[in-house]
């Protein structure tokens, strides 16, 4: 059962997904509705001016996306924004602003566990959603997009409008393909509720590759683990929505019992969930070392063999 | 030495990146869909990306059960793939000539 400080944290959690919700999606859409207000343009809040950040990382490789944030387009800022974000402080927009994976990971609570599938140290869901973005960014070259049609965010897009009573297009082929994956699949029968996210999220993926790049430097902001505080009771593991926390092999740490967890910095979301979790005070949020790994006592770690073949960063 | 190295490097990241080839082929299947779905229904101009995005798409997940499977399972899984490719383009002429009796 969760403590009070896990239920605490869930509700400061979910409170501002709403934001996020408000902040970027329509009809509110206020991120971009107010930097077009800065600009002196007026808005009607339609689909096209919530923010596009799927658009956004599609069209990375290609000049016209430069174009466009040297113009100050908020909807191109927008990508940027938030790669920033994740290379200075983890990718807090997937773990505290995005009301897509916040949707799936909310339905996700209401089936139980024993229904669910649970894709911990199983699959390595993170070079496959680095696949995929790799594709993503390589289909504008020939012509192609893997955009709109497969968007999430579009699809929330259509429902909170719906909801307002807005507009809502007829359902396609792919849009419920895409329901099906983020939302059945990825969302309730998954543990942690992040299928969509872990395999498939484009968004995510370019804030992960960032946040892993920048969690190498002292200054940025970044998940902390202390292995001589941790119980591996193991709390961080059954509480991560990404499933991005595994327990470690004997030797990989000097905990104070047990062997101790890995992290994988390419699917964590900096949602601090775990930091709630952890009743000995072993994980933290802050700038500095990642870890202090203890000296091994084999030559070769179990534990590092195990996080390279799971495509884990130490943390 | 350093052939050794990068040799040494290969296979530690090969496992990672036969993933990778999996992720790769999803995308290029997804941008396939999209575009004939988006731009072609009656209105096909032969530019040929979808036939060339799920070449790809096929090569990519061929690449990735070559690297994970072996012997009889791997022949038949490449069949497999190739199998699927070819459907999933027949599939898409189809409904690009308004032949489906149904909306992709």
């Amino acid at each position: 059962m969760p403590g009070a400080k896990s239920r605490r944290h869930l509700y400061i959690r979910f409170g501002s997904y709403l934001l996020g919700l408000m902040l970027f999606y329509v009809p509110a859409s206020l991120f971009v509705r107010a930097f077009y207000g800065v600009q002196g343009q007026h808005l009607v809040g339609n689909l096209c001016d919530s923010l596009n950040l799927r658009m956004g990382v599609g069209g990375l490789l290609k000049i016209e996306t430069w174009q466009k944030v040297f113009a100050a387009d908020p909807r191109s800022l927008g990508i940027f924004a938030v790669i920033a974000v994740a290379f200075l402080f983890g990718p807090l927009f997937c773990g505290w602003v995005c009301a897509a994976g916040s949707l799936s990971e909310g339905l996700s609570r209401l089936v139980p566990d024993r229904f669910k599938i649970d894709i911990a140290g199983r699959v390595n869901a993170a070079a496959i959603r680095y696949g995929f973005l790799s594709g993503f960014m390589i289909l504008p070259f020939i012509g192609l997009s893997a955009g709109c049609a497969f968007c999430n965010f579009r699809i929330l897009n259509f429902m909170s409008l719906g909801i307002t009573g807005g507009f809502v297009p007829a359902l396609t082929s792919t849009y419920i393909v895409v329901i099906a994956l983020w939302l059945v699949l990825g969302g309730m029968f998954m543990k942690g509720g992040r299928g969509w996210c872990n395999f498939l999220c484009p968004v995510g993926a370019i804030q992960n590759l960032f946040h892993g790049l920048g969690a190498r430097l002292g200054f940025t902001y970044k998940l902390k683990y202390a292995p001589e505080k941790c119980r591996t009771c193991l709390n961080c593991v059954k509480v991560c929505p990404m499933r991005a926390a595994a327990p470690a092999a004997e030797g990989r740490w000097r905990t104070a019992n047990g062997a101790g967890v890995l992290f994988n910095r390419h699917t964590c979301i900096t949602c601090n969930d775990c930091v709630a979790a952890c009743p000995h005070g072993a994980l933290s949020y802050g700038v500095g070392k990642a870890a202090v790994p203890a000296p091994a006592p084999s030559p070769q770690p179990a534990g590092a063999a195990l996080g390279a073949a799971a495509g884990r960063s130490e943390v | 030495m350093v052939t050794g190295g990068l040799w040494l490097a290969w296979q530690r990241l090969r496992g990672t990146v036969s993933m990778a080839l999996f992720g790769l082929s999803g995308a290029l299947v997804a941008g396939s869909v999209q575009h004939v779905v988006q731009t072609c229904r009656g209105n096909c101009l032969g530019c040929g990306s979808c036939a060339v995005a799920l070449a790809g798409a096929v090569v990519s997940a061929s690449a990735g059960v070559a690297e994970r499977t072996s012997g009889r399972r791997r022949r038949l899984l490449l069949a497999l793939t190739a199998l699927a490719g070819l459907a999933l383009y027949y599939l898409l002429s189809l409904y690009k000539r308004g032949l489906l009796p149904f909306q992709i």
